[in-house]
């Protein structure tokens, strides 16, 4: 049958799309579902330029543009707060005498020589990396993975999410320096 | 244009590097921050460690599919779409 084929070949990259854009389990696991379903429902619009694996591919980022769209109003205030909360930037920076913004102490990159001469392998690189996108708001996760994991273009981004280019570089910059810090306790130092 | 960056300004310009080519003032104001600062010199170094593993991107993220569905949610899954495909046939 149709549907056993896709889910031997695509069940788990689609779940592990879903989940790392997500962060949420129960929620890839219903998007998955979803996205099956609907492709057998619409089995007739699939026209064969297109790989099976792209066409599913897309119909799962529809449905999790979907997804936050509706969730995106009930969440927005808590969202909100969030962010000013996680992001603010003197969790990073503190004026000293010669400069408004200079690294806090604390926070300051450490040494990471050791690490760079082992060979670091990209699916732990990953699983790590699911783990720390955990500590940033989901819309902002969400970005970072279209712009890695599905490359689309900035510009696309922007508009799918409604927000403007400068907040979009703002955002990316904000979870690197989450993601610096995070690698750097729960990766680097393994 | 002042010459003189902050560590945020300088952090900033680091981490989006990889998506948005600086412009030649931006990479002498970088230049500049970096000769004098360490702790963005590091900075500067561990993003191009985290850039070149994101970069890697999309085709290595599914060849690996880094996360298993459970055996039972597929099955469950699995069950559902050959019942709709029975009612469809």
């Amino acid at each position: 049958m149709q549907s056993e084929q896709w889910m031997e070949k695509y069940g788990d990259y689609l779940y592990s799309l879903a989940l790392f854009k997500t962060g949420s389990k129960e929620l890839a696991e219903d998007l998955l579902q979803n996205t099956l379903v609907s492709a057998l429902e619409n089995l007739e619009n699939f026209k064969a330029e297109s790989s099976v694996k792209t066409w599913l591919v897309r119909i799962l980022n529809n449905k999790i543009i979907d997804h936050y769209r509706h969730e995106s109003v009930r969440r927005k205030a808590q969202e909100e707060l969030q962010q000013q909360v996680n992001h603010s930037d003197d969790h990073f920076f503190e004026p000293t005498k010669v400069s408004p913004y200079h690294w806090k102490e604390e926070r300051y990159p450490g040494e990471w020589e050791v690490a760079s001469d082992q060979e670091l392998e990209q699916s732990e690189f990953y699983s790590v990396l699911e783990q720390c996108l955990g500590k940033v708001p989901q819309k902002w996760r969400l970005v970072f993975t279209k712009k890695y994991l599905s490359e689309q273009e900035s510009e696309n981004i922007c508009k799918e999410m409604e927000i403007s280019p400068s907040n979009y570089w703002v955002i990316m910059h904000r979870v690197k320096l989450a993601l610096r810090s995070c690698l750097e306790l729960n990766w680097i130092k393994l | 244009m002042k010459l003189i960056l902050n560590c945020k300004e300088a952090s900033y310009l680091s981490s989006i590097r990889d998506m948005h080519s600086l412009s030649i003032g931006e990479k002498l104001q970088l230049w500049i921050h970096l000769k004098v600062c360490p702790p963005c010199r590091r900075f500067a170094n561990h993003m191009q460690v985290i850039n070149r593993f994101l970069q890697r991107g999309s085709q290595s993220f599914s060849k690996l599919a880094p996360f298993q569905l459970s055996q039972e949610s597929r099955g469950r899954i699995t069950r559902l779409l050959k019942e709709i495909e029975q009612k469809k046939s």
